[in-house]
């Protein structure tokens, strides 16, 4: 009766330990509560690009990031159509860059970041004389690009 | 007079009553319960109208008798149609959303049966069913228009039929399944994952059966009329439907179909060679991440809880009948890694027969559970057993069932589409907000829709809708640039080399492109 008794605690025990097997994984898998629509498959149709600000006295620097791209591509980025740089989407078709609006006038300007003709989004913001500088977060990473064209050449010293 | 037609009545009455009592009891309530419970659920929350993306191209193809981009879905197309002619409502897109949870609840029966063969009990069927009708990628894939829910029901049904052919092996049991998976590559190419596993079933169940004259007659029969339904793509063809995936415009805005009564344009359609880029599209560092992430969405679809049992179940087969769950393992391995594998953004939705799979080892487990809970009986007489005070094994019947009721209730706000409306109220607005005689261009989530509307409603039957996946884009940007002085032009996302040379206006959930010097 009593070895009757062990066996079916050690077999409770044995059957609620392959039960609660899975439930030992709880802290270390996020349990998605996003609603499965078609908005979450959509993303892809629609690259998106985002800046910390829109507006800014001349000086500024914004930060930029860009996702939904195609992953791994060369993206180009664009001021008002003028090409000024390129950038890296990572394996997951984002990526940042910095705009730095030194030398630049009071305007509006639009910014597009472009892998292809089938991934290109555009996003403005306007340079205000006398408005806030604004400066990058600090843990905005990626190139810099210039709205004016600032070119940076390699100084050559003839021995 | 008045007395015998009440006597006649009563009898009637007492036959009928008879009649129904026989009915009641020659009813498989389990096989009932395993179709009625998650259709019931899936016809609750099903979308009410048309639904987004390729949904909205399966319903109108269906409707319109129109053709699907690669792999071409002809038995989608054909079994469409048929469920269309229902009177189930006057809103096509719902009919056709409703085909869906259909093919899902079909699924679970299909699966009960396996599981009955199996010899797992009704309440361990009942758990693990529950959680793969309930797990969120299931049960969301049977409430919109969708190609997977027949696809789990044809993988379950091959299951099922092999299983017949391996218990009494006769050419006509034989030729079933292979029917079975013909038909069901009209329907989805990852027919194909499923080759390895049912091969080396009948390999190592009856491999001398494959010598014999008759049952090769057979499968080759059954091949033949199965893969007929292939014959639906060309004769479409030939009545040059309006709505047409299989193809590309050019330039001037001509649609040019790709010659589906050639050999090779049907074969590139139904090979799906577009997407062979995406095919094995991660670098092997970025491999560890896929994984993880599947093994997350497994963890997710059975609710935690099922992951424990589910990989007993899969120990315990081996151990009981190794040539069916070598056919059970290479089918999930092949699912797994092909689509962990697979470059698309809506991979998720892709791995339902891996939940299949993984829900019969669930149900293996589950009973293995059942029975290994309960008091071992050895060296006593079973009836002179002193009674229990309680029923350890009713206690986990109780939990398995108690954690589907769990699942169901904590994924329904996940999954519930029974008041979405967003596909049909953003294409209306789009077109209200055209005007006359416009060119729309956009991708899958805006222009099938509006497809939808024009072929299946008659809505603004004037306006030109393009769906980019099917102009190459500098087809389209000449395309543009031609048309933009003569008709409004619309487009969800302008380049940059449409931004240089227009004017752009943001027009609800597009951009009205004008020339620049107007």
């Amino acid at each position: 009766m009593r070895q009757l008794k062990q066996e079916t605690v050690i077999r409770i025990i044995l059957t609620l330990v392959i039960l609660l097997a899975g439930v030992t994984l709880i802290p270390f898998i996020e349990r998605p509560l996003t609603a499965i629509g078609w908005e979450l498959f959509a993303g892809v149709y629609s690259p998106i690009l985002d800046v910390n600000e829109t507006t800014g006295a001349p000086g500024s620097v914004f930060a930029f990031t860009g996702s939904n791209f195609p992953p791994n591509s060369l993206a180009a980025i664009y001021i008002n159509g003028n090409p000024t740089g390129t950038v890296m989407t990572d394996a997951v078709g984002a990526a940042s860059f910095l705009l730095n609006t030194t030398g630049a006038a009071p305007d509006q300007y639009n910014v597009t970041m472009e892998v292809d003709i089938n991934a290109s989004v555009t996003r403005g913001i306007e340079l205000v004389a006398g408005g806030t500088t604004v400066t990058p977060p600090p843990d905005a990473a990626g190139d810099t690009v210039f709205i004016t064209h600032i070119i940076f050449l390699p100084s050559i010293q003839k021995n | 007079m008045l007395e015998r037609a009440d006597s006649l009545t009563a009898v009637n009455l007492k036959q009928t009553e008879d009649s129904l009592r026989q009915l009641v009891a020659r009813l498989d309530w389990s096989a009932a319960v395993a179709f009625g419970l998650p259709f019931l659920l899936y016809w609750v929350t099903a979308a009410p109208t048309i639904y987004n993306l390729d949904s909205a191209e399966f319903t109108t193809a269906v409707a319109a008798n129109g053709l699907i981009r690669a792999t071409g879905y002809p038995l989608y197309l054909l079994l469409g149609k048929l469920w269309s002619w229902l009177p189930l409502s006057a809103d096509m897109g719902y009919r056709m959303n409703l085909f869906s949870a259909f093919c899902g609840a079909l699924t679970i029966l299909l699966a009960e049966r396996i599981l009955r063969r199996l010899q797992v009990s009704g309440w361990a069927r009942l758990g693990a069913l529950g959680l793969l009708a309930s797990a969120p990628f299931f049960w969301a894939l049977a409430l919109i228009a969708e190609v997977y829910t027949l696809h789990t029901a044809l993988m379950a049904g091959i299951i099922l039929a092999l299983l017949r052919w391996a218990e009494s092996p006769t050419p006509l049991r034989f030729a079933l399944p292979i029917l079975l998976m013909a038909l069901s590559m009209g329907n989805h190419a990852a027919t194909a994952l499923l080759v390895p596993g049912c091969v080396w079933f009948v390999l190592t169940r009856h491999p001398r059966q494959m010598l014999q004259p008759r049952t090769l007659a057979a499968g080759m029969g059954a091949l033949l009329l199965g893969t007929a339904v292939f014959l639906i793509l060309p004769l479409r063809y030939a009545t040059q439907p309006i709505f047409n995936y299989a193809g590309l415009y050019d330039a001037a805005g001509n649609f040019q179909p790709a010659n589906l009564q050639t050999w090779n344009g049907f074969w590139q359609l139904i090979t799906g060679q577009t997407f062979a880029g995406q095919m094995f599209g991660y670098r092997l560092a970025e491999v560890g991440l896929q994984i993880t992430a599947y093994a997350a969405q497994l963890w997710t679809a059975f609710f935690a809880i099922g992951i424990g049992p589910g990989i007993m179940g899969m120990i315990v087969l081996w151990r009981k009948d190794w040539r069916l769950n070598g056919m059970l393992t290479l089918m999930f391995l092949a699912n797994a890694i092909f689509y962990i594998n697979y470059r698309v953004v809506d991979k998720n939705t892709m791995f339902l027969p891996t939940y299949l799979i993984f829900a019969i080892w669930l149900g293996v487990g589950y009973q293995w559970l059942l029975v290994w809970v309960r008091p071992s009986m050895s060296g006593t007489n079973h009836h002179n057993a002193p009674p229990s005070r309680f029923k350890v094994d009713r206690l986990v019947q109780l939990f398995i069932v108690g954690v589907v009721a769990l699942a169901v209730g904590m994924n329904w706000q996940q999954v519930d589409l029974s008041d979405d409306w967003s596909t049909r109220l953003q294409s209306e607005a789009i077109l209200n907000q055209a005007e006359p005689d416009a060119l729309i261009f956009g991708w899958w989530d805006t222009v099938p829709a509006i497809q939808y509307l024009q072929l299946v409603e008659g809505q603004r039957t004037d306006v030109t809708a393009i769906n980019r996946f099917l102009i190459s884009p500098e087809e389209m940007n000449k395309l543009i640039l031609t048309e933009i002085g003569r008709r409004p032009v619309y487009i969800n996302n302008p380049s940059i080399a449409l931004l240089r040379e227009t004017t752009v206006t943001a027009v609800g959930p597009l951009y009205r492109l004008e020339p620049k010097n107007r």
